[in-house]
């Protein structure tokens, strides 16, 4: 296993665009997409979906889909619903509802010919894995057919249990308004980050958290209660790599280790030092594994 | 000054002659899934042929609600029927809309794309200024899909 600073930058070859897209999902939520793209984008690569986790937003992908697609890579990422820009819809947020979103933006954006490699974080892996173990989502032919890989970031398959008194703290006005304090925001945050990370990593995670509405907050920690989608796991024959942060304290490394292992075609990096918002503390190293994945499926 | 650029898709369960027809009818000014916000009236000539008009009344408090109106004409430039109709449109607006339909699931659903790329010109250009254009336009397109939603289904 190689240190972050061994990590190569990718190489910035192509000049950036960023387009702004909204779709609709079934039950009539508006979901807000942003597509980074090389100026010559080239199609016969995969479209690569960067999903977020709990109480954040499109926006903490903006370095990782930044430096992919500047290696020339076409990439997505989308507010969840009842997020940032994204709107609620009839359906109450569950992981199934959360995988049907995700089929929605790859059935907006690509043809069903076009292969997907789909990177999730924490509650966006969850998702992820959801629409990647189901046979039915992205119809005609199932989302096996298209998955081109998987990046499954501070994630877990099972075991997320948030008690009962987190999920109701999560909808409390009075945490709302603490965590709009900044440094009182950072330390309620601070089990959410390895112990290194950088003051700006810590801040950009507080505004995230802050600016969720608190009843999606709520709604999303609820729905990963008694979550078991390891039975589905082996369904998963795309390559996949799982990344966890030994400091992570939100999903314990286990869990990530045992996805990995139950994963058919996994492997696992296990990056010392750093907690469980990796797309933030270290958006360098999952750019880097997301463009090793794509091109070792070329 | 920035320009509006934004796409909006949805996926309708109804075959792409279904929507592409509904598309034509709603710039004919024979439907009316696109109200509150905007409201259509052809040209001698129809949008559904090449350089065929469409003048399209934006009411952004909704018609018949007190307030300015901002209008802008567009000239197709591009038909594929079934597939792609473009336009370019001067008035209030300078610019493209173009609508994109893929049939999906077996040809049974449709995504439908809409583009839009546009410059304010006159006191809209201050408008632009003073509030976000951009997430006013996708929030009344949005708002109009989902009644082109309701119309479908509801169509015999």
């Amino acid at each position: 296993m190689r240190t972050i600073a061994e990590i190569p930058v990718l190489p910035a070859e192509h000049a950036v665009t960023t387009t702004d897209h909204t779709t609709t999902t079934d039950d009539h939520a508006r979901l807000a997409i942003t597509v980074h793209q090389p100026e010559t984008p080239d199609p016969t690569r995969p479209l690569v979906v960067l999903v977020h986790g709990w109480a954040a937003s499109r926006t903490v992908w903006h370095a990782t889909a930044h430096q992919l697609a500047a290696a020339g890579h076409t990439i997505a990422t989308y507010d969840q619903r009842g997020h940032a820009s994204s709107t609620v819809g009839r359906e109450p947020i569950s992981i199934a509802r959360l995988a049907r979103d995700l089929d929605t933006v790859v059935g907006t954006l690509t043809t069903a010919e076009r292969p997907v490699v789909v990177v999730g974080h924490s509650g966006g892996g969850y998702a992820a894995l959801a629409w990647a173990a189901d046979p039915d989502v992205g119809r005609p032919g199932g989302a096996g057919k298209r998955l081109a890989g998987l990046v499954l970031v501070s994630t877990a398959s099972h075991g997320q249990d948030t008690p009962a008194n987190e999920v109701k703290m999560m909808g409390s006005p009075l945490f709302s308004r603490a965590l709009r304090t900044p440094w009182l925001g950072r330390k309620l945050l601070g089990q959410t980050h390895g112990p290194r990370a950088s003051l700006e990593a810590r801040e950009a995670n507080r505004r995230l958290f802050a600016s969720t509405r608190p009843q999606t907050r709520s709604a999303c920690f609820a729905s990963s209660q008694g979550m078991d989608q390891r039975s589905g796991l082996g369904r998963i024959a795309a390559p996949a790599v799982v990344i966890t942060g030994t400091e992570d304290k939100v999903v314990k490394p286990s869990f990530s280790q045992e996805l990995a292992a139950a994963l058919p075609q996994a492997t696992l990096h296990e990056v010392p030092g750093i907690g469980h918002m990796v797309p933030l503390e270290i958006p360098r190293q999952v750019a880097h594994q997301v463009h090793q994945l794509v091109l070792a499926g070329r | 000054m920035h320009a509006i650029h934004h796409t909006d898709h949805t996926i309708l369960p109804h075959p792409t002659p279904t929507v592409w027809n509904a598309i034509l009818n709603e710039l004919n000014g024979k439907t009316t899934w696109w109200h509150p916000h905007n409201t259509h009236q052809p040209g001698p000539t129809g949008p559904h042929t090449t350089n065929g008009t469409t003048t399209t009344t934006i009411h952004p408090a909704g018609i018949g609600k007190p307030g300015p109106k901002l209008h802008f004409t567009s000239t197709t430039t591009h038909i594929t029927p079934h597939h792609t109709l473009t336009q370019t449109h001067t008035g209030h607006f300078h610019g493209t809309t173009t609508y994109t339909l893929t049939p999906t699931h077996n040809n049974t659903h449709t995504l439908l794309t809409i583009t839009f790329t546009t410059t304010p010109h006159h006191w809209p250009k201050l408008l632009h200024k003073l509030t976000n254009l951009t997430t006013k336009h996708t929030t009344a397109t949005q708002h109009a899909l989902t009644n082109l939603h309701h119309h479908l289904h509801h169509q015999p």
